[in-house]
């Protein structure tokens, strides 16, 4: 046993180092990303954001307004998690509480496959099949809307927050329904009275991830939302998100320009985005852990 | 256990000299016969077939290609990094100047011609239109068909994406650089374009010759010139004779006095293997 020691030693180091990766490259990110936004906080300041108009190639008067493609995450993200949340956590119930097992093990995997497919697929459905059927159905001059990337991203969406809120409303201990339908409430009152808000804390923890998935896809939103820079609330209209700003402008500036840095900036603005929403689903998840305890 | 844990440094510490190893020996290992080609995104495939095709025919040569858009290959070249710089513009006199400044002569060598159409979907009656009235579409003072001649419709003015050499040259050729309209639909492949002008009625965008020829239900509008009154449309003759006004030379940049692998290459290029290629792109090859 004392001959293994130091090789214990050795393991444990390897293993912490190995998982200490991800704390320090979260932390690298931020930092090279700061540090290249740089240039942009010192040329034009943070004021130069809160224009109207993103046009950052212009040659007569480039405009940095994060507004216009700010609105686009924002509409894009608000109509993706309204299509998600039913689908997902109606079907969470319906997997968790309803299906008998052989439907459930037809089910999970057909789930856990739309979780794998390659989100340029996805995009590419979206060109060719979704695009065109919602500019036919709505009458619009063309089909890449914020409406088209929404439905796509809430396809993305939907396998995050059904698999976890399954997982949430699995957990809720068997004594809380029993009680209940020993008190002569209906298998639905059950469900929606008793199961739903107990497992409440596990599925708004599903659906901020799955909102953290929807603002940060690129893909499928560069290829159909419709790339432009406006500012609307209609969901029928094109409109640019920041991933697919950073994505679609990145290949052609000049290393150390303006329009290069302030696209780090749109990254520094994505990054807290996202960031804070883990955070808040991972406080919910772990408060929700306890109260099972 | 204890095996494995000293193969895991063992493994750990060998990785770590060959890490150290092969930075060092690839800083000394410059091939004669290789030749560098950096620059313009819009010439990338073009570079990249002959790149191809003079690799295959010469098998101690070895051309490498490499985009980053014009400003970056010849910034690269005025900093003697490539041996030749890919510019879908010509050079710049600031370029010049830091070139004369870092002591090195260069030498344009135009290597064929892009046409850039612009398209419709085929049953669209508007056949032919001016340059002011493509700047008015692009930058959004025209929005309904109906002032060109066409149905009381919106106009889908599509453009490409900021990152495209088409997206710039456009700009400077048609719209004297003024912006386009936020209102305009942005896609990042002319494939994609392409696909949404011939299902689209109302679209009109502007992609490489080669895309429009492929595309099918499209029709290139015809540019309305003092010549060509009638509209003239991105023909070889007439991108040749500059009869079209969306045309552009498409330019490699290398030392004045070039190494011997670079001026054979060069030569290549302009002659005739290389001029089919430039055909087979969908590009204007250079006049016999």
């Amino acid at each position: 046993m004392r001959t293994s020691h130091w090789t214990d030693k050795v393991a444990r180091l390897v293993f912490t180092a190995a998982a200490a990766n991800a704390i320090l490259i979260v932390f690298l990110i931020f930092v090279f990303i700061g540090a290249e936004s740089r240039t942009f906080m010192g040329t034009e300041g943070l004021g130069a954001l809160l224009d109207t108009q993103w046009v950052p190639t212009s040659e007569i008067d480039a405009r940095y307004g994060l507004l216009p493609i700010l609105g686009g995450s924002l509409l894009v993200t608000f109509l993706a998690t309204l299509f998600a949340i039913p689908f997902g956590v109606i079907g969470a119930i319906y997997l968790a509480e309803v299906a008998k097992p052989w439907e459930r093990e037809i089910l999970k995997p057909f789930v856990e496959m739309l979780a794998g497919i390659p989100s340029v697929v996805v995009g590419f459905f979206g060109v060719v099949v979704l695009g065109p059927m919602v500019r036919d159905v709505f009458g619009l001059n063309t089909g890449f809307t914020a409406l088209t990337a929404a439905l796509l991203l809430a396809l993305m969406a939907v396998p995050t927050i059904l698999t976890i809120s399954e997982d949430a409303i699995r957990n809720v201990p068997s004594a809380y329904k029993q009680a209940s339908v020993a008190l002569g409430a209906s298998r639905l009152q059950t469900i929606f009275k008793v199961c739903v808000p107990a497992a409440l804390s596990g599925i708004v923890a599903a659906v901020m991830l799955g909102i953290g998935r929807v603002v940060g896809e690129t893909m499928a939103v560069l290829m159909v939302a419709g790339g432009r820079p406006v500012i609307t609330a209609n969901p029928m209209d094109g409109v640019r998100t920041m991933t697919a700003t950073i994505a679609a402008e990145m290949g052609d500036v000049a290393v150390g320009d303006t329009h290069y840095s302030v696209l780090f900036v749109v990254g520094v603005v994505l990054l807290l985005m996202t960031f804070t929403l883990n955070f808040i689903a991972q406080r919910v998840l772990k408060k929700y852990g306890y109260h099972q305890a | 256990m204890r095996i494995a844990a000293v193969a895991v440094v063992a493994i750990g510490a060998v990785a770590a000299l060959a890490g150290c190893g092969s930075g060092t020996s690839q800083t000394n290992g410059a091939e004669s016969q290789s030749i560098s080609i950096k620059g313009s995104d819009t010439m990338v495939h073009l570079a990249s077939a002959w790149a191809e095709a003079y690799n295959a025919a010469h098998p101690q040569a070895r051309v490498t290609v490499d985009g980053g858009g014009s400003g970056t290959g010849i910034k690269a070249l005025t900093q003697g990094a490539v041996d030749i710089a890919a510019s879908s513009r010509s050079m710049k006199d600031i370029e010049k100047t830091t070139a004369e400044e870092n002591g090195i002569e260069s030498a344009e060598h135009i290597v064929g011609y892009d046409g850039i159409a612009v398209v419709v979907r085929a049953d669209n009656p508007v056949k032919t239109l001016t340059v002011p009235e493509l700047k008015g579409i692009f930058t959004g003072r025209i929005t309904n068909w109906s002032a060109l001649g066409g149905p009381d419709h919106e106009i889908v003015p599509i453009s490409r994406e900021s990152s495209s050499g088409t997206y710039v040259y456009f700009k400077e050729a048609v719209m004297d650089n003024e912006d386009y309209t936020a209102n305009a639909l942005r896609f990042t492949s002319s494939a994609q374009i392409i696909n949404e002008i011939s299902s689209n009625a109302y679209a009109i965008a502007y992609v490489g010759r080669g895309y429009a020829e492929h595309g099918e239900n499209i029709h290139m509008v015809g540019v309305e010139t003092e010549q060509h009154p009638e509209g003239a449309l991105p023909t070889d003759d007439f991108i040749l004779s500059n009869a079209y006004p969306i045309a552009r030379p498409l330019y490699f940049y290398s030392l004045a006095v070039p190494r011997t692998e670079t001026q054979h290459f060069l030569e290549w290029v302009k002659g005739t293997e290389g001029q089919t290629i430039v055909r087979e792109e969908g590009y204007v090859p250079l006049p016999e």
